[in-house]
């Protein structure tokens, strides 16, 4: 019970230094309602930009530009240009002015409608991976049922010829007819197209990822006030006092956890409850999974901090090794800018932070709105971490007494 | 004996802080640390309160070696650090109440053992006020407040006067003797001789890490060779039959005779004041000032190290 008197007395601390309080609270409060004014949140989306180059001409690629990139279901998501030449096309991707270019090679409609191999070009930019990727799953889409349509349309005229039902002088016509009913049914929109990374994992709207990132956000930065505060403690001489009295160092570093965790628990609750009401930031359908989600990474936060204060040999240096980690995990962890628009190596190196599983937790619950069971591996790998932070710090500070 | 430091040592890389200590405290005494800045009273102190790992030796104290059984040490102890150690925002009393409970005081005695203490350094009327607004005096008798709570078998203070004013010097100085006269082991740290003298029945010199001298006040006076020197100035030249009849007094050791100034060495000091001047009247030689120099521990330091207590 002592870590909990410990905690409490942080509290105290904590609410008595006015500027601690102003900075915990009301400034991520303050930014929230001038970033959701400048970014306009309430309105704002995912979108992609393609660039469509139509050397074809031909119905079928009439069919993708007009039938498929131009359909009002795609309206929102995509926001389509049309250049005259390839190399015009490869410049923009080039310079990163379009998130893909889609190149119709001449003869793809004849092509298609012969059976012959056809292929459609489409160039990802490479740091755009997300609108690369949604850009080549709806051509994906379109070419695999052009396929589904082409293997048909053969098969029934092998059936044609096979059953001599058509006299071979009347052959010629016959196929033309084949060929243009399936090209007809392609314009009744069975091509669907879903929202999708490479990956196949649905992303949420800007907004709602935002408000993630600006959570996360700040509990990294209050977690650092955490190690701010042992470093005062250290400053006191009252952790030494604390240490000669019948109180283990695991009590101390349980009682600081504690602390920095019922503030960072409230920081997160408050900025919860205020993109909801003001943003309509959708956290997706269950309290208790948001609640979870959030006790863990709080948790892996108030653990990051205690390892950072626990690894300083000095004050100095925690002071400046605090804001670094911060910083690292503010870049890497999917706070700043979304994971899915991460370069592979990145986003690989990305997994080590805490914040990346809470992200994919959280957006997990915003786009599938599922439940605790839902998120048991961002959960579980927030809580690993967390355990592991607090081992080391231990194993450091008992270390530390030499 | 209730504190046995045994072969005490502390190494910081090169540095021997601590070099071989060792001393032991019986309970109910009141034990001085005595030594300049930089001897190793800090580090000493640290050790035996389990804040520094010592680099060999160990310490017992009330049957538990700090080494093998810290929590039970820490339970005997009171602890008054050289800084003071007290949260500036927080109020005096929730301070001690805090450190009340990490000391263990069960939750029934919090209220009487703060208000306790809070008489003993006489801050009860400014208990309310936060730390932050105290002057040093008064934030030294709270941060000595906090040794009490837990009603220590042994209170260890590290120089806890550091940056006082006389007056609150005195004060502090006083209620550890009463503390000490109720029953209360104390060891004190300081490098001022008068502190030390005052409080302590026992006292160990500590210079460069190492004990230079260890016994009670009377102990070290002799352990040095050290004399009261009364030093007398005579109105005009005296001669050998002045020496000789002075050398004859009682308790007197040694008289030596130059020109108009006479010094006896003596181990009776004052008492022997009257007997001197009625024997030179005797002899005719009226004295014009005469001048009693007890020996302290201040010339004990300088005897063994050559150099003064105080930087
Ligand atoms: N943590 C430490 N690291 C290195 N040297 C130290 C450390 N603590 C004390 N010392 C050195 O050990 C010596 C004794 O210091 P200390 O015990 O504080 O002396 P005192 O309390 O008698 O003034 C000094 O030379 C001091 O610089
Ligand atoms: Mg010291």
């Amino acid at each position: 019970m002592k870590f909990w008197h410990i905690a409490v007395k942080d509290l105290k601390v904590r609410v008595r230094d006015k500027s601690a309080f102003v900075v915990l609270l009301i400034i991520p409060m303050v930014m929230i309602i001038v970033l959701g004014t400048v970014l306009n949140w309430a309105g704002s989306s995912f979108t992609a930009n393609v660039t469509l180059v139509d050397l074809d001409h031909g119905d079928m690629a009439r069919h993708l530009t007009q039938d498929v990139f131009a359909s009002p279901q795609l309206a929102d998501l995509l926001v389509v240009t049309t250049v005259p030449s390839e190399a015009e096309a490869r410049t923009l991707v080039e310079q990163g002015k379009t998130g893909a270019a889609v190149i119709i090679p001449a003869g793809f409609s004849s092509g298609v409608t012969a059976g012959t191999k056809v292929s459609i070009i489409v160039l990802g930019n490479p740091d755009t991976p997300t609108q690369a990727g949604v850009i080549r799953n709806i051509v994906e889409s379109f070419t695999a049922e052009v396929q589904r349509r082409q293997l048909a349309a053969s098969i029934a005229i092998r059936a044609l010829q096979q059953s001599g039902a058509v006299p071979p002088q009347r052959m010629q016509e016959a196929v033309q007819g084949v060929v243009a009913e399936v090209s007809t049914s392609q314009q009744t929109g069975t091509v669907s197209v879903a929202t999708t990374t490479q990956e196949g994992v649905k992303v949420p709207r800007a907004l709602d990822y935002y408000a993630v990132g600006m959570a996360l956000l700040y509990l990294i930065f209050t977690a650092n006030t955490g190690t701010e505060g042992m470093l005062e403690e250290q400053r006191q001489h009252t952790l030494s006092r604390v240490l000669t009295t019948p109180t283990s160092r695991a009590q101390v570093l349980l009682g600081k956890l504690v602390g920095i965790f019922v503030i960072a628990a409230l920081q997160f609750t408050m900025i919860i409850v205020l993109t909801r009401l003001l943003y309509r930031v959708n956290w997706g359908a269950s309290v208790p999974a948001v609640i979870v989600m959030a006790a863990a990474s709080v948790l892996a936060g108030a653990g990051l901090s205690t390892l950072v204060t626990a690894l300083a040999r000095t004050p100095e240096q925690a002071s400046s090794v605090g804001p670094a980690v911060a910083l690292i995990y503010s870049l890497l962890g999917g706070t700043m800018w979304p994971v899915y628009n991460m370069p592979a190596w990145m986003n690989s190196m990305s997994r080590l932070t805490f914040t990346r599983w809470s992200v994919e937790g959280f957006t997990s619950l915003m786009v599938n709105g599922g439940g605790v069971s839902s998120i048991l591996r961002p959960v579980g790998v927030c809580l690993a971490m967390a355990a592991v932070f607090l081992f080391i710090s231990l194993m450091v500070l008992n270390r530390n007494y030499r | 004996m209730l504190v046995e430091v045994k072969d005490l040592t502390k190494r910081f890389g090169k540095l021997t802080a601590v070099n071989d200590i060792h001393f032991s405290i019986p309970a109910g005494e009141a034990f001085g640390l005595l030594g300049p800045n930089g001897a190793g009273k800090t580090t000493t102190v640290s050790m035996m309160c389990g804040l520094v790992a010592p680099s060999s030796g160990d310490v017992v104290i009330d049957g538990h070696s700090i080494l093998h059984d810290p929590m039970a040490v820490h339970r005997s102890i009171g602890v008054v650090p050289q800084d003071i150690a007290l949260y500036p925002t927080l109020s005096a009393r929730e301070n001690l109440t805090f450190f009340a409970r990490m000391q263990d005081v069960p939750p029934s005695m919090l209220t009487s053992r703060v208000d306790a203490v809070l008489d003993i350094v006489q801050l009860a009327d400014r208990q309310k006020d936060h730390i932050e607004t105290y002057s040093g005096g008064m934030k030294r008798r709270i941060n000595i407040a906090v040794g009490l709570l837990n009603q220590p078998r042994l209170l260890i203070l590290d120089e806890p006067t550091v940056g006082v004013d006389p007056q609150s010097r005195n004060s502090i100085l006083e209620t550890l003797k009463e503390l000490n006269r109720q029953g209360m082991t104390l060891l004190y740290t300081s490098h001022y001789m008068e502190e030390v003298e005052f409080l302590c029945t026992h006292i160990a010199i500590i210079d460069h890490g190492r004990v230079i001298a260890d016994g009670t006040q009377r102990d070290l006076r002799l352990q040095a060779g050290n004399k009261d020197i009364i030093s007398v100035q005579l109105v005009r030249e005296a001669d050998g039959a002045v020496r000789d009849r002075l050398a004859a007094l009682p308790g007197v050791d040694t008289v030596e005779l130059r020109d108009k100034t006479i010094r006896i060495a003596t181990d009776q000091g004052r008492s022997l004041l009257a007997g001197i001047i009625s024997a030179l009247d005797d002899a005719g030689c009226p004295v014009s000032t005469i001048d009693v120099k007890e020996p302290n521990l201040e010339d004990l330091f300088l005897n063994l190290t050559g150099t003064s207590l105080r930087d």
